[in-house]
């Protein structure tokens, strides 16, 4: 089926959804037929860019999505189908299915004008993307059985299949909930599902995996133990990032590895020239069969891939009837190219070649020397790395706030590094979030309920082998205006030793829940990155919600981008987002 | 126009007179009398001019006069609802409960928000209404009241509008387990060591932006302790442990979050005081398998009442953030929490008045449920009368047994993420 044919199932799929508008609405939760439940949602989500010279106004998606959930209880209380057939040691069986279709007309309707990218240089145009494969997806994301064993077994369950693992105690932080990789072209992370039903359980993708999990009960003092682990055996998936034009709500870069650039070899430190005196034309030539999806080995090789970890957590009382949720955590899992600071790229330069006689491109600085077009080797480079974890939560009675925190040290996490050969070094990370969630009077706003704040601080430090050389992105174009230069690739955007960001989040519930505003704020502490997210979700009817969206991306006046490394109002300043979604739920 | 308090004065009037003053008594006259309140119809019941099959509407309205509220006689008045009487249903608890509470007579004695040598049954079956803390006995005797060791209910939630059609409709699981101060036959769980009295898990099914969203809130023994509730978030795929706030409007629906089945926050929050017994009608037990709601604005339990003795109490807050004065009527038999009319707590204006729907278990499918014996929790409304016109919000239930062995993973927090899909 092509995409063209999917969108008009899901556009006359709308339609039909749509056309109940007229009629008083309807109390049907789903079509549920005895151990058969199938629930979803079609939705259709419009989003435009509204400021930065050239794009006011810019329509930049018009996403539609149709979201089907089906449930069946095989096995229920130790009989299987509700049938008289008892199932020995396995009380319940149930499996889920999640079916995600999806189809954005902006490609196909051409209407999009020119983008440009986090220094304002232009990055083509969504009218020139190609259509497919960027209008349509249509995924089976998760596809699971649960199994809760009985008799001898009991304690013991399973889930088994294509599924997330969440585990820690951050929102919109890769410290410990990190065994899913994420898929950055469904929106960045801008989907916070603050008050909605779906979140960052868009972002991550899902992989097939094994996960048990055995529940000791209480051991002395110590209540609620239990004991969990996972094992992918074959499904290494790497985080999914897109460039533009292609994907213009996802990173906001041209793809740094496209040909037609020039690169300024003074950026690499161990180049014999100071910045901006020689350049080179890179062609980037990705070897060992690596590519951004995989390293060098097959991503579904059991002996290559397979990725581990586990979870010991209880509750221990700590006063009064107040207890500490305590977890202690590790895997043994390969990189992504994840936020913040993971390096992937590793370099080859003394097997590159260069094309002499490669005239050289408009725009060459005046006095500098291009050597013309040098092929260089690199290597998409996922490494296994052992992760520590603690993650707890209590909740204080006096202030009558809950608290939460995680932390994670990752051995030999690499990053970009231009002062190595090979671009990138190992350096181990600290990673942490202290965290609070709170319900608060504001009565001047809401007398009848309370505002849900919930607030974090991340930061992460690098314990070792910190210095001056490392990158986040190794090589970013330096900004310009003229459509017909080249941008140069210049190594600026520096890893710090030590990164703050701040979030808080404000939820709360108006007209008999029928109106439910949220907004967010992410503040980095360490330079000029701001981004504020407001939503609304209004139920128009019990199965119709309608969702204005705004997100103002600013460095407070800071001129331009800042390359701020949690990809947030930094990097995406200039480029804020109106939205707006209709969504029929059943 | 006369204020809230004066219109109750004469049915308050009723209340006292039929008070009762206890005397000391030996322990066989205290049995005696014990048992006697738990079977209080052993000599019928009569109200002037109420009788079995009739019908009262707004036009003969008068008739209930002395046996309903002055706030809901009003409703009654305008022809918001109409009452189907039937005769007065017999309906005595476990006789385990009933045992322990003879058994443990006298021994329970007010420490705090929490007893001290109170093991099960009726803290305090006998009151005396000049002993200074009745109040707090009625209030104890409410929350001890005899419950099932482990409900499981499929529900839903609805707030209306004024024209009776929900704006939002939730489906959910509701499952409670109960771990102390149960008679030792009818207990599948102790949780004394944690201090825990009960457990409840909220699990949403429907509609979408809902489904698999959970709650697991955990009720310490002693009324002093922080409730603790864990949510599940589906956006999140993450537990975290949140605050509770009883006082706050759920959802922003017309129900306050402590009051479900009558008060299920703190009870520190309010002073307590008694106000004596009474007879009103009232729609208890309720003799259909399921909750109906109807009349104006859909807002009032459908169902047939029938003459009940109640004990009635007035919880009247002492914390900032508890908006409302609450007087409670208790079914003098089971302790059951028939209805409550809430006043504004500075202005005394009558602002809610909230309808407990609890099932009679004789009549419920599941085996193990009809041989029970506890009220059977079927529904609940809550009326604002502030809007005008007013509409309410209900709670109803699609199926539920009481009694059946749970598994207790059912309220474990860290479970909720399998059970989410």
């Amino acid at each position: 089926m092509t995409g063209r044919e999917w969108g008009l199932g899901l556009f006359l799929a709308a339609a039909f959804m749509l056309s109940t508008w007229a009629s008083p609405p309807q109390i049907w939760a789903g079509y549920d037929a005895g151990p058969i439940t199938l629930t979803g949602n079609v939705s259709a989500q419009q989003l435009f860019r509204v400021s930065g010279d050239a794009e006011r106004w810019q329509y930049i998606q018009q996403r539609n999505t149709l979201r089907l959930q089906l449930t069946t209880k095989l096995v229920e209380k130790g009989r299987l189908w509700h049938l008289e057939t008892e199932v020995p040691w396995i009380d319940n069986v149930t499996t889920f299915f999640y079916w995600r279709s999806v189809y954005d007309s902006i490609y196909d309707s051409k209407i999009g004008g020119k983008l440009r990218d986090q220094s304002g240089k232009p990055a083509g145009s969504l009218a020139n993307v190609r259509v497919s494969p960027f209008n349509d997806e249509h995924v089976l994301r998760e596809a699971y059985a649960d199994v809760d064993f009985g008799g001898p077994l009991d304690g013991l369950s399973m889930r088994l299949g294509k599924q997330q693992i969440v585990w820690g105690e951050a929102d919109f932080f890769r410290s410990l909930d990190t065994i899913n990789p994420l898929d950055v072209t469904w929106h960045l992370f801008f989907e916070t599902g603050l008050s909605a039903s779906s979140g960052w359980d868009e972002l991550r993708i899902p992989q097939w995996m094994l996960k048990l999990r055995y529940d000791f009960g209480n051991i002395g003092p110590i209540g609620g133990v239990f004991l969990e682990g996972f094992y992918n055996p074959f499904d290494f998936r790497q985080t999914r990032f897109g460039f533009l034009p292609n994907r213009p709500w996802s990173l906001p870069l041209a793809n740094p590895f496209r040909s037609g650039q020039l690169l300024d070899l003074g950026a690499l430190r161990f180049a014999p020239a100071p910045p901006g005196a020689v350049f080179a034309e890179p062609r980037f030539q990705l070897i060992k069969g690596s590519n951004f999806k995989k390293g060098d080995f097959n991503k579904d090789d059991v002996d290559r891939v397979s990725q581990f970890g586990f979870r010991l957590g209880g509750k221990i009382p700590i006063a009064n009837y107040t207890t500490l949720s305590l977890n202690t955590i590790y895997y043994y899992r390969r990189t992504y190219a994840d936020v913040p600071q993971t390096g992937f790229i590793k370099a080859f330069p003394e097997r590159a070649t260069i094309t002499p006689g490669t005239p050289p491109p408009p725009g060459l600085p005046a006095g500098a020397a291009f050597i013309g077009r040098v092929t260089l080797p690199v290597e998409a480079f996922f490494p296994y790395v052992n992760i520590w974890g603690l993650s707890g939560n209590f909740l204080e009675p006096y202030t009558d706030t809950s608290f939460r925190f995680e932390t994670s040290y990752t051995k030999d996490l690499p990053r970009a590094d231009v002062g190595k050969r090979r671009l990138i070094s190992k350096g181990d990370m600290w990673s942490g979030v202290l965290g609070f969630d709170r319900l608060t009077w504001i009565r001047l706003l809401n007398p009848s309920t309370t505002f849900f704040i919930t607030g974090q601080l991340f930061s992460n430090v690098w314990v070792t082998d910190f210095n001056k050389n490392l990158r986040g992105i190794p090589f970013l174009p330096t900004p310009s205006r003229d459509p017909t230069r080249p941008a140069a690739l210049t190594a600026t955007d520096h890893l710090r030793h030590q990164e703050f960001l701040l979030t808080l989040a404000i939820a709360t519930f108006y007209r008999g829940g029928t109106v439910n505003p949220s907004v967010a704020v992410f503040h980095d502490l360490k330079q000029p990155s701001n981004a504020f997210f407001f939503s609304v979700d209004w139920f128009y009817t019990n199965n119709v919600i309608i969702t204005p969206q705004l997100r103002i991306f600013t460095t407070w006046g800071h001129g331009k981008a800042v390359d701020d490394p949690w990809l947030g109002g930094g990097r995406n300043a200039g480029r804020s987002e109106v939205g707006f979604k209709v969504t029929y739920q059943f | 126009m006369s204020t809230s308090r004066q219109v109750s004065y004469g049915f308050l009037l009723a209340v006292l007179v039929t008070g009762t003053s206890i005397p000391p008594a030996s322990a066989q006259d205290a049995r005696e009398r014990i048992l006697a309140e738990f079977h209080p119809y052993a000599r019928g019941i009569e109200v002037s001019g109420i009788k079995p099959s009739m019908k009262i509407t707004k036009e003969n309205a008068e008739v209930a006069k002395e046996a309903l509220p002055p706030e809901i006689l009003k409703s009654l008045q305008a022809g918001d609802f109409e009452i189907t009487v039937q005769e007065t249903v017999d309906f005595p608890v476990h006789p385990a409960y009933i045992n322990a509470t003879t058994e443990g007579y006298g021994k329970a004695k007010i420490a705090g928000w929490k007893l001290a040598g109170y093991e099960a049954g009726r803290p305090f079956p006998l009151l005396d209404p000049n002993d200074p803390e009745v109040g707090k006995k009625v209030a104890f005797n409410f929350r001890y009241r005899d419950r099932w060791t482990a409900f499981w209910q499929k529900g839903w939630f609805e707030v209306l509008n004024p024209s009776g059609t929900a704006d939002r409709r939730y489906e959910f699981y509701y499952v409670r387990g109960v771990g102390m101060h149960l008679p030792k036959e009818l207990t599948s769980y102790d949780w004394s060591a944690k201090g825990i009295h009960s457990k409840e898990l909220f699990w949403f099914t429907a509609p979408f932006d809902v489904k698999d969203q959970q709650f697991v809130q955990y009720h310490p023994d002693d009324d002093i302790a922080e409730q603790t509730r864990y949510l599940y978030q589906r956006a999140f795929k993450r537990i975290r442990q949140v605050p509770y706030q009883a006082h706050e409007n759920a959802l922003n629906s017309d129900w306050i979050d402590e009051e479900r089945q009558g008060q299920e926050g703190y009870f520190r929050d309010y002073d307590w005081k008694y106000l004596g017994e009474t007879i009103v009608l009232a729609p208890f037990p309720v003799q259909d398998v399921l909750s109906k709601f109807g009349y104006k604005g859909k807002c009032y339990p459908d169902h047939t009442w029938q003459l009940r003795k109640a004990v009635v109490v007035e919880a009247t807050p002492t914390v900032g953030d508890a908006p409302l004065r609450r007087r409670y009527y208790l079914d003098l038999q089971t302790y059951t929490y028939l209805y409550e009319v809430d006043y504004d707590k500075k202005t005394g204006e009558h602002i809610k008045t909230s309808f407990g729907v609890w099932g009679d278990p004789r009549v419920q499918p599941d085996e193990i449920t009809k041989n029970s014996q506890h009220p059977i929790l079927l529904g609940q409304s809550w009326i604002d009368y502030r809007k005008n016109p007013y509409s309410c919000s209900l709670y109803g239930d699609v199926e539920q047994t009481a009694d059946h062995k749970l598994d207790e993973t059912m309220w474990d927090e860290t479970a909720m993420p399998d059970r989410s899909k």
